[in-house]
Protein backbone atom coordinates (compact mmCIF):
# COMPACT_ATOMS: atom_id res chain seq x y z
CA UNK A 1 0.00 0.00 0.00
CA UNK A 2 1.06 3.76 -0.78
CA UNK A 3 1.34 5.81 1.72
CA UNK A 4 0.26 9.32 0.93
CA UNK A 5 2.17 11.78 2.54
CA UNK A 6 0.90 15.00 3.13
CA UNK A 7 3.43 18.16 3.09
CA UNK A 8 2.09 20.63 5.42
CA UNK A 9 2.62 24.72 4.42
CA UNK A 10 5.75 25.71 6.25
CA UNK A 11 4.18 29.16 7.22
CA UNK A 12 2.77 30.75 9.72
CA UNK A 13 -1.03 32.17 9.55
CA UNK A 14 -0.55 35.87 9.40
CA UNK A 15 -3.86 36.95 8.13
CA UNK A 16 -5.29 37.18 11.29
CA UNK A 17 -2.28 39.34 12.88
CA UNK A 18 -3.38 42.86 11.68
CA UNK A 19 -6.68 42.58 13.17
CA UNK A 20 -5.13 41.92 17.22
CA UNK A 21 -2.81 44.91 16.36
CA UNK A 22 -6.25 47.34 15.31
CA UNK A 23 -7.88 45.74 18.42
CA UNK A 24 -4.59 46.53 20.47
CA UNK A 25 -4.12 49.97 19.14
CA UNK A 26 -8.10 50.83 19.85
CA UNK A 27 -7.78 49.80 23.30
CA UNK A 28 -4.46 51.65 23.51
CA UNK A 29 -5.61 54.67 22.30
CA UNK A 30 -8.91 54.72 24.66
CA UNK A 31 -6.40 53.81 27.45
CA UNK A 32 -4.31 57.21 27.33
CA UNK A 33 -7.19 59.44 26.53
CA UNK A 34 -8.84 58.27 29.99
CA UNK A 35 -5.30 58.43 32.37
CA UNK A 36 -5.64 61.40 34.15
CA UNK A 37 -1.92 62.16 34.24
CA UNK A 38 -1.84 66.12 34.38
CA UNK A 39 -1.74 68.77 36.75
CA UNK A 40 -0.13 71.93 37.86
CA UNK A 41 3.68 71.03 39.21
CA UNK A 42 5.46 73.02 42.03
CA UNK A 43 8.88 72.42 43.81
CA UNK A 44 9.09 72.53 47.36
CA UNK A 45 12.06 74.49 48.51
CA UNK A 46 14.59 73.32 50.92
CA UNK A 47 14.48 76.26 52.74
CA UNK A 48 12.30 78.97 51.86
CA UNK A 49 13.40 81.09 55.15
CA UNK A 50 14.32 83.80 52.97
CA UNK A 51 11.13 83.42 51.28
CA UNK A 52 8.88 84.27 54.19
CA UNK A 53 11.23 86.45 56.17
CA UNK A 54 11.46 88.59 53.36
CA UNK A 55 10.31 92.29 53.84
CA UNK A 56 6.32 92.61 53.42
CA UNK A 57 7.17 95.07 50.26
CA UNK A 58 9.32 92.62 48.98
CA UNK A 59 6.65 89.86 48.52
CA UNK A 60 2.95 89.91 47.35
CA UNK A 61 0.92 88.33 50.59
CA UNK A 62 -2.20 86.65 49.29
CA UNK A 63 -4.29 84.67 52.38
CA UNK A 64 -7.42 82.63 51.06
CA UNK A 65 -9.65 82.85 54.14
CA UNK A 66 -11.77 79.69 55.00
CA UNK A 67 -15.26 81.01 52.82
CA UNK A 68 -12.49 81.08 50.02
CA UNK A 69 -11.97 85.16 49.90
CA UNK A 70 -8.99 86.42 48.89
CA UNK A 71 -6.82 88.78 50.91
CA UNK A 72 -4.27 90.47 49.25
CA UNK A 73 -2.01 92.30 51.22
CA UNK A 74 -4.68 92.62 53.22
CA UNK A 75 -6.42 94.19 50.68
CA UNK A 76 -9.81 91.91 49.56
CA UNK A 77 -9.74 91.18 45.89
CA UNK A 78 -11.49 88.99 43.61
CA UNK A 79 -9.61 86.58 41.83
CA UNK A 80 -9.87 88.00 38.64
CA UNK A 81 -8.23 91.41 39.63
CA UNK A 82 -5.15 89.22 41.61
CA UNK A 83 -3.47 89.66 37.36
CA UNK A 84 -3.73 93.34 36.93
CA UNK A 85 -2.46 93.61 40.64
CA UNK A 86 0.71 91.35 40.19
CA UNK A 87 1.29 91.98 36.38
CA UNK A 88 2.57 95.18 36.81
CA UNK A 89 4.71 94.14 40.07
CA UNK A 90 5.76 91.24 38.03
CA UNK A 91 7.00 93.85 34.99
CA UNK A 92 8.73 95.38 37.11
CA UNK A 93 10.14 92.52 39.02
CA UNK A 94 10.29 89.37 37.21
CA UNK A 95 11.62 87.37 39.93
CA UNK A 96 8.75 88.96 42.84
CA UNK A 97 8.03 86.71 45.21
CA UNK A 98 4.49 85.42 45.58
CA UNK A 99 3.08 84.21 49.35
CA UNK A 100 -0.16 81.89 49.14
CA UNK A 101 -1.72 81.15 52.43
CA UNK A 102 -4.89 79.14 52.75
CA UNK A 103 -7.14 78.96 55.53
CA UNK A 104 -7.28 75.33 56.94
CA UNK A 105 -10.49 75.20 56.94
CA UNK A 106 -10.40 76.67 53.17
CA UNK A 107 -11.70 73.94 50.75
CA UNK A 108 -8.63 73.00 48.20
CA UNK A 109 -9.94 74.12 45.18
CA UNK A 110 -9.83 77.52 46.05
CA UNK A 111 -6.17 77.28 46.70
CA UNK A 112 -5.94 75.74 43.49
CA UNK A 113 -8.01 78.33 41.99
CA UNK A 114 -5.62 80.80 43.10
CA UNK A 115 -2.49 78.96 42.66
CA UNK A 116 -3.08 78.42 38.72
CA UNK A 117 -4.62 81.69 38.18
CA UNK A 118 -0.95 82.70 39.40
CA UNK A 119 0.59 80.52 37.31
CA UNK A 120 -1.21 81.91 34.16
CA UNK A 121 0.19 85.46 35.02
CA UNK A 122 3.89 83.64 35.42
CA UNK A 123 4.80 83.95 38.77
CA UNK A 124 8.17 81.89 39.44
CA UNK A 125 8.92 82.40 42.81
CA UNK A 126 5.50 81.11 44.59
CA UNK A 127 5.99 80.57 48.25
CA UNK A 128 3.11 78.02 50.15
CA UNK A 129 4.39 77.81 53.74
CA UNK A 130 2.74 75.15 55.56
CA UNK A 131 1.27 75.84 59.00
CA UNK A 132 4.04 74.44 61.22
CA UNK A 133 6.55 76.65 59.30
CA UNK A 134 4.48 79.66 59.94
CA UNK A 135 4.77 78.37 63.11
CA UNK A 136 7.96 78.61 63.21
CA UNK A 137 8.98 81.35 62.30
CA UNK A 138 6.22 83.26 64.14
CA UNK A 139 3.85 84.14 61.49
CA UNK A 140 0.07 85.20 61.75
CA UNK A 141 -1.63 82.06 60.92
CA UNK A 142 -5.24 82.15 59.53
CA UNK A 143 -7.91 80.13 61.01
CA UNK B 1 0.11 46.64 6.97
CA UNK B 2 0.29 44.59 10.03
CA UNK B 3 3.77 46.33 10.67
CA UNK B 4 3.05 49.29 10.67
CA UNK B 5 -0.13 48.39 13.23
CA UNK B 6 2.65 46.95 15.17
CA UNK B 7 4.35 50.28 15.29
CA UNK B 8 1.56 51.83 16.55
CA UNK B 9 0.36 49.36 19.34
CA UNK B 10 4.17 49.80 20.61
CA UNK B 11 4.36 53.66 20.51
CA UNK B 12 0.46 53.58 22.04
CA UNK B 13 2.20 50.91 24.78
CA UNK B 14 5.39 53.30 25.47
CA UNK B 15 3.48 56.17 25.79
CA UNK B 16 -0.14 55.58 27.69
CA UNK B 17 1.17 56.35 31.71
CA UNK B 18 -1.29 53.81 33.38
CA UNK B 19 -3.03 55.25 36.61
CA UNK B 20 -1.96 53.52 39.56
CA UNK B 21 -4.72 55.42 41.24
CA UNK B 22 -8.05 55.09 40.16
CA UNK B 23 -10.12 55.92 42.76
CA UNK B 24 -13.01 58.04 41.64
CA UNK B 25 -12.91 61.71 43.05
CA UNK B 26 -13.20 65.43 41.58
CA UNK B 27 -10.68 66.76 40.98
CA UNK B 28 -9.66 70.52 41.39
CA UNK B 29 -9.72 72.65 37.66
CA UNK B 30 -7.21 74.36 36.20
CA UNK B 31 -6.59 76.52 32.95
CA UNK B 32 -2.51 75.30 33.34
CA UNK B 33 -1.75 71.98 33.19
CA UNK B 34 1.56 70.17 32.56
CA UNK B 35 2.13 66.16 32.52
CA UNK B 36 3.17 64.97 35.29
CA UNK B 37 6.60 62.96 35.69
CA UNK B 38 6.23 59.09 35.21
CA UNK B 39 6.63 56.86 37.62
CA UNK B 40 5.54 59.38 40.18
CA UNK B 41 4.59 58.36 43.51
CA UNK B 42 0.88 58.85 44.36
CA UNK B 43 -0.93 59.92 47.31
CA UNK B 44 -4.55 60.08 46.83
CA UNK B 45 -6.82 61.75 49.28
CA UNK B 46 -10.48 61.39 49.10
CA UNK B 47 -13.03 63.37 50.24
CA UNK B 48 -13.44 61.78 53.45
CA UNK B 49 -10.04 62.10 54.22
CA UNK B 50 -9.08 58.45 52.98
CA UNK B 51 -5.04 58.74 52.29
CA UNK B 52 -4.03 56.03 49.28
CA UNK B 53 0.01 56.01 48.77
CA UNK B 54 1.68 54.29 45.94
CA UNK B 55 5.57 54.71 45.23
CA UNK B 56 5.24 54.90 41.67
CA UNK B 57 5.75 51.13 40.75
CA UNK B 58 2.29 49.27 42.08
CA UNK B 59 -1.30 50.18 42.44
CA UNK B 60 -2.55 52.60 45.53
CA UNK B 61 -3.00 51.00 48.83
CA UNK B 62 -4.85 52.49 51.70
CA UNK B 63 -3.11 54.22 54.41
CA UNK B 64 -4.22 55.03 58.35
CA UNK B 65 -3.56 57.65 58.83
CA UNK B 66 -1.03 60.83 58.40
CA UNK B 67 1.81 58.87 60.74
CA UNK B 68 1.79 56.11 57.73
CA UNK B 69 1.85 58.16 54.97
CA UNK B 70 4.72 60.13 56.65
CA UNK B 71 6.49 56.98 56.79
CA UNK B 72 5.89 55.72 53.19
CA UNK B 73 6.92 59.00 51.87
CA UNK B 74 10.24 58.76 53.87
CA UNK B 75 10.96 55.26 52.28
CA UNK B 76 10.47 56.93 48.89
CA UNK B 77 12.92 59.87 49.84
CA UNK B 78 15.14 58.10 51.60
CA UNK B 79 16.42 56.68 48.36
CA UNK B 80 15.94 59.36 46.47
CA UNK B 81 15.32 63.04 46.96
CA UNK B 82 14.60 63.93 43.68
CA UNK B 83 11.37 60.93 43.36
CA UNK B 84 8.33 63.19 41.46
CA UNK B 85 5.06 62.97 44.17
CA UNK B 86 1.99 63.71 42.77
CA UNK B 87 -1.01 64.91 45.44
CA UNK B 88 -4.17 63.88 43.86
CA UNK B 89 -6.68 65.25 46.17
CA UNK B 90 -10.87 65.60 46.00
CA UNK B 91 -11.73 69.15 45.38
CA UNK B 92 -13.44 69.90 48.27
CA UNK B 93 -11.14 68.58 50.56
CA UNK B 94 -10.49 70.83 53.45
CA UNK B 95 -7.30 72.82 52.63
CA UNK B 96 -6.01 71.08 56.10
CA UNK B 97 -5.07 67.38 54.75
CA UNK B 98 -3.60 68.88 52.25
CA UNK B 99 -1.05 71.43 54.74
CA UNK B 100 -0.66 68.36 56.18
CA UNK B 101 0.88 66.07 53.58
CA UNK B 102 2.80 69.41 52.32
CA UNK B 103 4.65 69.53 55.86
CA UNK B 104 5.36 65.66 55.49
CA UNK B 105 6.46 66.39 51.93
CA UNK B 106 8.55 68.97 53.46
CA UNK B 107 9.95 67.09 56.31
CA UNK B 108 10.83 63.96 54.07
CA UNK B 109 12.47 66.74 52.00
CA UNK B 110 10.82 66.41 48.74
CA UNK B 111 11.45 68.57 45.81
CA UNK B 112 9.45 67.43 43.57
CA UNK B 113 5.70 67.93 43.76
CA UNK B 114 2.80 68.13 41.42
CA UNK B 115 -0.96 68.38 42.33
CA UNK B 116 -3.41 66.61 39.88
CA UNK B 117 -6.06 68.56 38.44
CA UNK B 118 -8.33 68.58 35.53
CA UNK B 119 -8.19 71.29 32.84
CA UNK B 120 -10.91 73.53 31.68
CA UNK B 121 -13.40 71.81 29.34
CA UNK B 122 -12.44 68.21 29.90
CA UNK B 123 -14.91 65.94 31.00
Amino acid sequence: MKIVRRTLPAEIPTSSMADIAFLLIIFFLVASFYSVTRGIQFSLPKHDEAALTAEPEAAVLIEIESTGALLVDNKPMQLADIRSYIGPKLRQNPTKSVILQTSLEAPYQAMTDVFDELRQVGVQHLVIPTNSELQTYGLRQLR
Amino acid sequence: MADIAFLLVIFFMVTTAYSLDRTPMELPHTREQQQTAKGAAIISITEDGTFRFSPGEADTAVVNGLPELAEAIRGVTGGNRLHPFVIKADRRVKYKIIDDVLEQLRLAGAENVALLSRGEGQP
